[in-house]
């Protein structure tokens, strides 16, 4: 159902074409649909695993996300840029898969639980180094992981859509509902964190 | 400011996020600290490390497997009725959808009352309240995107128990 709303033209997202894209599809148009899927599913994919820890579940998360995008069609309104939006949508679906079940949270000793996939991906990557230097890496990558993964939940949030989504401070503090001063002091907090955890790698 | 004050400015100043005067304090101690430049380059290395971490890809069929999961996750009745509508103004059909959904379970509960064999005067008049009811339910269907909430099959059920709602009576 479409509501009039007089104020659509200063609508500031309307200039979002991801948003126009939204509304084509709330027009019918399921193609408009399938390329915010194709935009956005690779990205949301990696969001959610490095915050959720485990492949699986950030796969089917994902998916969630998209299925939950594709029926709020019909009552979608645009409030946010469209990134925002579905961002937030991923970022409260994953922090209910977390609270509901805890044991699908990534142990801290563990190694992220990558897939097949990657496993033979990293290993090509390291397949230029001597196998001393590539068993480093790979520890390295590890204990990177590792440091991401013992962030408090609200810190780990800001610092993947900060250095992986580049999200600017306003757009972060949309997506998690809170001030752009608080999130500037959970990404400080967040570096101090990570520079004391990782201090055997820089 | 000594070492310590220094310290926790880090991040911020690093974000280029610090007040002109605080930045330029910072700055200055940092020409002339060696620990200082230390701490603040771990800072920066420890923050540029994150990058050293692969992005996964989705699996290659991820688009058709989105639409498949989506197709088995819409209930048939919500399917039937995005079928019908597609293409078409909504209101005009309602009407036809109310009378299609009237005649379909009248149909069925008079099939079942035959196998029953209980199709007595008492059951009919039951029939009928429980046909009336269904009319009344059928308003519903005017607010149409209330229907994707509806669970026919749920309602069904209560009319399959009439028997039982006939001892009680
Ligand atoms: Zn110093």
């Amino acid at each position: 159902m479409t509501v009039f709303n007089p104020n659509d033209n200063l609508n500031p997202y309307l200039s979002d074409p991801d948003v126009q894209l939204m509304l084509s599809f709330q027009q019918g148009d399921k193609a408009a649909f399938e390329a915010l899927l194709r935009k956005y599913f690779p990205r949301l994919l990696n969001f959610i695993y490095r915050f959720v820890g485990t492949r699986e579940i950030a796969e089917d998360i994902t998916q969630e996300v998209f299925i939950k995008v594709y029926k709020s069609g019909s009552y979608y309104q645009p409030q946010s840029k469209f990134q925002t939006w579905v961002y937030t949508i991923a970022k409260n679906m994953s922090l209910n898969e977390l609270r509901r079940n805890r044991k699908g949270m990534v142990s801290l000793d563990a190694p992220f639980d990558t897939g097949k996939n990657e496993m033979q991906r990293q290993m090509a990557d390291t397949e230029t180094l001597g196998p001393d230097q590539a068993m480093v890496q790979k520890e390295k990558v590890t204990a990177i992981r590792k440091a991401i993964n013992s962030l408090p939940e609200n810190q780990r949030l800001a610092v993947l859509l900060r250095r992986y989504d580049k999200f600017s401070y306003e757009q972060i503090a949309q997506t998690m509902g809170t001030s752009e001063k608080a999130v500037k002091s959970l990404l400080n907090r967040a570096k101090e964190n990570l520079r004391t955890k990782l201090v055997k790698w820089v | 400011m000594n070492c310590e004050s220094i310290k926790k400015l880090m991040p911020i100043y690093l974000e280029g996020e610090l007040q002109p005067q605080e930045s330029k304090e910072v700055k200055d101690h940092l020409a002339s600290c060696l620990l200082c430049q230390k701490e603040i380059s771990a800072f920066e290395r420890s923050w540029d490390m994150l990058d050293e971490i692969a992005d996964i890809e989705p699996a290659p069929d991820y688009v058709s497997r989105f639409w498949t999961e989506l197709s088995l996750r819409t209930p048939w009745h919500e399917a039937i009725l995005k079928n019908l509508s597609a293409g078409l103004s909504k209101r005009p059909l309602v009407p036809v959808l109310a009378t299609t959904c009237i005649m379909i379970i009248v149909g069925f509960l008079s099939i079942q009352n035959y196998f029953n064999g209980r199709l007595s005067d008492e059951g009919l008049a039951h029939l009928n309240e429980g046909y009336f009811e269904m009319v009344a339910n059928m308003e519903l269907i005017e607010h149409y995107e209330i229907i994707e909430d509806i669970d026919f099959l749920v309602d069904l059920e209560v009319i399959e128990n009439l028997d039982v709602l006939e001892g009680e009576a």
